[in-house]
Formats: C-alpha cells, structure tokens, sequence
C-alpha cells in the first residue's frame, strides 16, 4: 500500500476547515493509501496541508529533502484528484 | 516536578501543588476545581492540548536550542525571524481557539528577556547569571510548568522612587541576604494567570538606580513557597462564572486572564533561582526588553480575539435580519480592517527583529510599541462597533434563567427572538458572547495589559529618532540652522 505522511502547517489563520478537507480526502483514498506522519522515515511523498497560500512548513523544508511533495493550500481541488495524484 | 503533557497533567499539577489563594474573602480549597477559575484553567490547558495536535504542532512546539528536543513554544527562546514570527501566529490561533487570555505568554516573555539580559549582565560584571538562568530554562523545558511573568510592583507614590517610598514594600525588594540565598518581600499587582501556575519570575518594574539595589532583584519562585498569599482580582460579571449560564458569554474560557494581586512576605530563594540581585544598571534594559516581547504579542492574541468579535458581530446582525443592511457591512468591513491592522505590527516587529548577544532573537521596539499602543485604541473601536452592530439588546437582555422560566419564558423566547429557523437561545448564546468579549475587564485589558498607553509614548520619545528626521527635513527645505 502507498504510503504518504501528512503534515499540517501551525494553522495560525486558515482560510478553510483542514481537518474536515482531510478527512475526505482520507475517505476518496478507500483504503489505497496509508497515512504516517513525518517523524516515521517509511514513505516517499508527502502530502502537506496549508491553511493559506503562505505555506509555511514547505518554505522551512530542507531543499535537499528525498520527497515528493504535494501541496495543499485551499480546498477547491477535488478531493479524488488529490487521491490521483498522490497515487501517481 | 513531573513533566505536564497534556490538560488532566496540568489540571492535576495545579490540585498536587498547595498555594494559598484567596477568592471574595475566603481561601481556596482546591483551584483546580473552583468555579472563579476554572475558566482561566480551560484557557491555559489549550496551550497544552494545541501542542499535541498534528495539525497546530509546527506553531505550538518548537525545537530547543539546548537540548534539542521538541518543547512548547512557550519556553522557546526565539532563535529566529522566523520563531518571532511564529510566535505572533501562534498567539493568533490560540484566540480563535478560546476567544480569552490564555495567560502563558507574560512567563515565555520573561524567559527571553532574561536569557537577553543575563547574558549581558555577566559580560559586564563577571557574574554567572546567565549560566544559572540556562539551567533553569531546561528545567521548564523540561517539565513545561507554567510560569508567572511578574513585572508590576504596586509603586504607591508614583512620583518617588522605590528607596523613597514610606512603606519600603511597595516595590518587591531583597530583605536579607543570606550564605544560601536571598529573602524577599513585597508584592506583584495584576498576575494573569498566577493562580493557576507553578511558578512566578518576578522582574524589576522600572529602571533604577543608584540607592535601588535592594530592588533590583530577579527571581523564580515555586508559588507553594512559604510566605506567599494571592488574592484574586474580582472581574466584570464574575459571579456569572459561578452560574455557569449562557449569561457568561464565554461559558468555557471566561475573560482576559484572572489577574491576582502575588504577596511576599519574607520569602526565601535560593541562589541558584536568582538571575540578578543589585545590578542597578541593567534594570532599564530588562523592563524594556521584557516590554518590547510582551508589547510585541497584542497583534496576535488580540488581532485573533478581534476576528471572533468580528464573527460574532455578524452572527448578531444575521439573527436579527440586518447583515445584509450596507451601513453593517461596512462596520463589519471596517472591524475587519482594524483587526488586520494591529496583526499586521505584531508580524512587521517580528519581521524587522534582530539578533541580540547571547543568540536571541528580539523584535524590533518601536514597531512593537507602536503594536499595543493600537490596541489601546482599536480594540475599543472594535469593541464600539460590535455594539453599534449588535444594537441595545446587547445591554437589556433579559437572565438566561428568564428563558428557561415557567411563567415568563415563554414571553423571552417570543420577544427576543430575530429570524426564523434561528432559536432565542441561539441569538441570545451569540449576544452573551458579545458582551463579554467587548466590555468591562476586557477593554481595561486592551489598555492596560503590557503596560499602559503613555509607557509606550515614552518609547516613541525615545526610539523615535526625531533628530535624524529634522536633519533629512532640513535637508529638503535646504536649511542649515
């Protein structure tokens, strides 16, 4: 099963409801994808959840990291098609 | 003391440690379950519930510098821009969480000026304060207890100095110096959030001088310690923290911080809890310093503490029909403008921060003066117009226990009630909610809190680099003398 960490910015002032988001796009995985966090080395890419366009936890990340990053800063795509990314 | 992870940690660390409180005249039995605080308890227990929460964990936590495990913000000592700013953010997401004064950010203040500070001080007078002070700061990252930043001695006679007073208490001064410490008297005024901490940092109030060393003192001090007695500062509408009622607006988080007034009275120290004792001439340093930190953080808890003004405000015009009036748009729009503009100084004085000798990193000053002195005006702009918005109901509405009345009820659900699908209830919980956030104790808060308004004119006075600016005037005007 693909593996993908979640990581979440702070949320100091989110344009949408993250936690909600998350949880369909955890629902259009069906059960394809297991969720880590980032502190568990097994995983490749990294799906990061940012409550604005500032991005913050991705503009800290060390540009040498080995993952594959996909970025989330609203919640206007699909969920489905960020299950069909993340699975690509 | 055990490390506290998370609230039921908390909550019982503040039952395990015996301090004496007094509430309206009588001593407090057990502060962890008193209704005159638990409020206050709930508002700090977020700090350590946000903490463990994936999805706040990159503001709530930071890596120490010391030890280089994850600790709580809180006991952070800024290593960058970036935790300057991180900071603010964090201020700002906790408001939205709790709407009240979550307290912890007057002791995470004090460390960072002390670890500024003390390292000066042994630069210049060969002590080893700031050695002491860092063993210290890894304890309270250790066990992340909460700690009391205790500035504001009582000053009696505001026009005489601390050696000049008639009762040498009213600044809290060293007493007796002993082989094994020191004893301290005297007392600290307005202490948010002492009755539910651990410990209290007590820091000199002023700069001082030459005749002051006995005041000039700097300490930790367990709160359980012999000789100290809080009182509690009675709130606006504090007994509706009794009723537990939607009459207290804010049924889970109360109302600024609950300040209480912290008394010493021949209180022992041992050495190794203090960080400065005589040295006159750094006191200035530290107050302003402390200052600048606290000052720095207004935009953020109470830019977050404005946007649920702003939200509830909107829900009160929406229950009653008016949100889509234009003249209310507008307050809305303009409380919204006010709300992003103090957030704005908080993020641009950390922004513009720098680095300070001993590695930490400070905000600019004047920026963040100009910071709260804004909140002295624009919370209460803020406040004005939610009750512009809201409209006179916000002042007559009748006791949650006339809603709930066999006789009358019926006549409140009718009279009160706005749009329909809207319950009485509801637009009542949103009014209530209003109320509390918008007067009384709450705008003292905003005025007072991190130092009254003409403290911060007077760093204008001096930061403000008036002399530079009448040279680049006098350069345009092409004039000479």
């Amino acid at each position: 099963m693909k593996r993908v960490a979640l990581k979440y910015c702070g949320g100091c002032d989110c344009t949408y409801d993250r936690l909600e988001y998350v949880e369909k796009i955890k629902k259009a995985a069906e059960g394809r994808i297991e969720w880590v966090k980032m502190d568990n080395g097994r995983f490749d890419t990294v799906l990061m959840i940012h409550g604005c366009p500032v991005a913050c936890p991705e503009q800290n990340l060390d540009p040498g990291h080995p993952w594959r990053i996909i970025s989330v800063i609203d919640d206007r795509v699909a969920p489905e098609e960020i299950i069909k990314i993340l699975l690509e | 003391m055990k490390r506290i992870i998370t609230k039921e940690d908390y909550v019982q660390s503040l039952k395990d440690q015996k301090v004496i409180i007094y509430y309206n005249g009588q001593p407090v039995k057990d502060r962890s379950t008193h209704p005159g605080f638990v409020p206050h308890i709930n508002s700090a227990a977020k700090t350590y519930e946000l903490a463990l929460m994936p999805e706040y964990e990159d503001l709530m936590t930071a890596k120490s510098h010391l030890t280089g495990k994850t600790i709580s913000r809180f006991t952070h000592i800024h290593q960058s821009v970036d935790d300057l700013i991180k900071k603010v953010q964090m201020l700002r997401l906790i408001s939205h969480e709790t709407a009240s004064c979550y307290q912890r950010c007057v002791g995470f203040d004090a460390l960072n000026a002390l670890y500024m500070t003390t390292y000066e001080i042994d630069e210049k007078h060969g002590t080893s304060y700031f050695k002491r002070f860092e063993e210290y700061l890894k304890k309270i990252q250790e066990e992340n207890f909460m700690l009391v930043g205790g500035m504001t001695d009582p000053k009696g006679d505001r026009s005489k100095r601390p050696s000049e007073q008639a009762d040498p208490d009213l600044f809290t001064r060293v007493v007796e110096k002993r082989e094994d410490g020191v004893v301290i008297s005297g007392a600290k005024a307005h202490q948010t959030g002492a009755v539910n901490s651990h410990e209290i940092m007590i820091l000199p109030t002023q700069a001082m001088g030459p005749g002051d060393e006995a005041y000039a003192i700097v300490a930790a001090i367990p709160l359980d310690a012999p000789g100290i007695t809080m009182i509690f500062g009675r709130q606006t509408n504090e007994e509706r923290k009794v009723e537990a009622s939607l009459d207290a607006g804010n049924v889970d988080f109360g109302m600024v911080g609950g300040e209480a007034l912290v008394v010493f009275e021949n209180v022992f120290v041992p050495w190794e809890r203090v960080f400065m004792c005589g040295e006159v001439d750094f006191c200035g340093t530290l107050v302003e310093r402390f200052a600048t930190l606290h000052r720095q953080n207004y935009g953020g808890c109470k830019g977050g503490i404005a946007d649920i003004i702003v939200g509830a405000s909107a829900l009160a015009a929406q229950y009653q029909g008016t949100l889509n009036a234009s003249h209310i748009k507008d307050k809305l729009v303009e409380m919204t403008h006010l709300a992003e503009t103090v957030y704005s100084g908080s993020v641009a004085c950390s922004a513009l921060g720098s680095k300070t000798k001993s590695g930490a990193y400070y905000p600019d000053p004047l920026l963040a003066n100009c910071t709260k002195h804004n909140i002295t005006r624009h919370i209460y702009e803020i406040s004005r117009l939610a009750h512009d918005v809201a409209g006179g109901i916000l002042a007559t509405l009748p006791f949650a226990q006339d809603l709930k009345n066999a006789q009358i009820g019926k006549y409140v659900d009718k009279y009160m009630k706005g749009i329909s699908g809207v319950s009485t209830e509801t637009r009542m919980k949103v009014l209530r909610l209003l109320e509390n956030m918008t007067g009384g104790t709450a705008l003292v808060e905003s005025m007072h809190g991190a130092g009254s308004p003409q403290s911060q004119r007077v760093m204008y006075q001096r930061l403000g680099k008036l002399q530079e600016k009448m040279r680049m005037a006098k350069k345009l005007a092409k004039v000479k003398e």
